[in-house]
C-alpha cells in the first residue's frame, strides 16, 4: 500500500526532501514506513538509535493524530515525523 | 491588588475593550509575574508582548554578551550592544516599551541553582531556551511548583507552541522522554518565525493568567511558515513519566 511520509525540522533538513511516497506491505506500521526510506546516515541517526529502535523523542503522527511506532496503517495514510526542537 | 493609574488606563484603553480582559483583567495582569528564559529570538518578542500588554513583573534569565548573530531575530538586543551584556540591553529595551515594568534581571541562564527561586516568584513560565537542559529544568520545577509553562520552539521556518498545565496536561518530559541527542545549539532561523511562535506563546500566557479562551493545553500547535500551514496535534501524558506521573504532581 502507498503511504506518504512527511518530514519536519531537522529530519526534513537531513532528508533533503519534504516528503516521500513509499510502498509498504498491507498491515505495515508507522515505523515500517520510516524504515522503507533511505536518506543517509544523518537521517537514520536522527530517527533510530544504535539498536535500530525509533528514538523515543521522535513524534509520529498519522492523519494528525500521534501514534505509537507499531500503529497499523491503512492505504493512503499520511505519516508525519517530528524531531525535538528548542528555542532561539 | 494594585489598581491602574490614570496613565495605564489610557495606555491600555483599547486592550480593555477586549471583553474577556476589561479593567479587571488589566488589573490582574498588572499584578502578575512571569519568568521568561531565555530572552532571544523567541523570548525577546514574548517579553515585548507581555511588557506591552502591561504585565506587572518580568523575571528574566539570560546570560552572556550580545553577538552579531543575535541581531537577525533577538529584538531586545541592539547593534550598539554587541559585545556588551545581553541583560543590560534586554532591560533597557523593555523599559523603553513599558517604563512601569518591574524587572527581575538575572544575567545568567537557567541552572539547577537558580531555577527553583526564579519559578517561585512568578505565576507563569515561558520556556524559550535553546538548550534542552534548561528546558527540562524549568519543566521539572514548574511541575514541582504546579506553575503553568508555555513551551515555544522553532527550527528554520517551522515552529511549535503548547501549554503545559501541571497535573492536567503532558509535561515536556512526556513529549521528550530523554534529552534529544542530536539537537544543536546553533540552527537555521528567520526572525519572523520565532516572532510568530512568540506571539502565540504570549497570547497563550495572557489567556492562562486571565483565565479565558481555549488554550493549547494538551495540543501542540505546529506551523510551517514556508506554506503557512498550521496543524493542531493532540499530545498525551505518559503514565510512566518520571516528572509528572500521577502522584508526583
Amino acid at each position: 500500500m502507498k503511504i506518504s511520509v512527511a518530514y519536519h525540522a531537522q529530519i526534513r533538513l537531513a532528508a533533503g526532501v519534504d516528503q516521500d511516497l513509499v510502498e509498504i506491505p498491507d498491515g505495515g506500521t508507522a515505523v515500517s514506513a520510516l524504515r522503507a526510506v533511505s536518506h543517509g546516515a544523518e537521517f537514520t541517526a536522527l530517527l533510530f538509535d544504535e539498536q535500530g529502535r525509533l528514538r523515543p523523542v521522535i513524534l509520529l503522527v498519522v492523519n494528525d493524530v500521534p501514534v505509537e511506532p507499531d500503529q497499523a496503517l491503512q492505504p493512503g495514510d499520511k505519516v508525519a515525523v517530528f524531531s525535538p526542537v528548542a528555542g532561539g | 491588588m494594585i489598581q491602574l493609574t490614570p496613565e495605564e488606563k489610557a495606555v491600555y484603553e483599547w486592550q480593555m475593550w477586549i471583553e474577556e480582559i476589561g479593567e479587571a483583567g488589566q488589573v490582574k495582569l498588572k499584578n502578575s509575574a512571569a519568568l521568561v528564559s531565555r530572552c532571544g529570538g523567541l523570548g525577546g518578542p514574548i517579553c515585548y508582548h507581555l511588557a506591552s500588554a502591561g504585565i506587572g513583573t518580568l523575571a528574566l534569565a539570560h546570560g552572556g554578551n550580545v553577538q552579531p548573530s543575535d541581531l537577525n531575530r533577538q529584538i531586545l538586543m541592539t547593534h550598539d550592544s554587541v559585545g556588551k551584556s545581553r541583560m543590560d540591553s534586554i532591560r533597557r529595551r523593555l523599559l523603553d516599551y513599558n517604563p512601569r515594568l518591574n524587572i527581575v534581571a538575572v544575567p545568567e541562564n537557567i541552572t539547577e541553582t537558580n531555577v527553583a527561586a526564579l519559578v517561585k516568584q512568578v505565576d507563569i513560565v515561558f520556556d524559550a531556551a535553546p538548550l534542552f537542559q534548561e528546558r527540562f529544568l524549568m519543566n521539572g520545577e514548574c511541575v514541582r511548583q504546579a506553575k503553568p509553562m508555555i513551551e515555544a520552539a522553532i527550527f528554520g521556518m517551522e515552529g511549535q507552541v503548547t501549554t503545559f498545565l501541571p497535573g492536567k496536561t503532558p509535561c515536556l518530559a512526556c513529549l521528550y522522554p530523554e534529552t534529544p541527542p542530536h539537537w544543536k545549539r546553533q540552527f537555521p532561523v528567520l526572525g519572523a518565525v520565532p516572532a510568530i511562535a512568540a506571539s502565540v506563546a504570549a497570547a497563550e500566557g495572557i489567556k492562562v493568567l486571565l483565565g479565558f479562551g481555549e488554550t493549547l493545553a494538551g495540543t501542540l500547535l505546529y506551523f510551517d511558515a514556508r506554506t503557512m500551514r498550521f496543524q493542531r496535534i493532540p499530545i498525551r501524558r505518559r503514565p510512566d513519566c518520571p516528572v509528572c506521573a500521577t502522584g508526583k504532581v
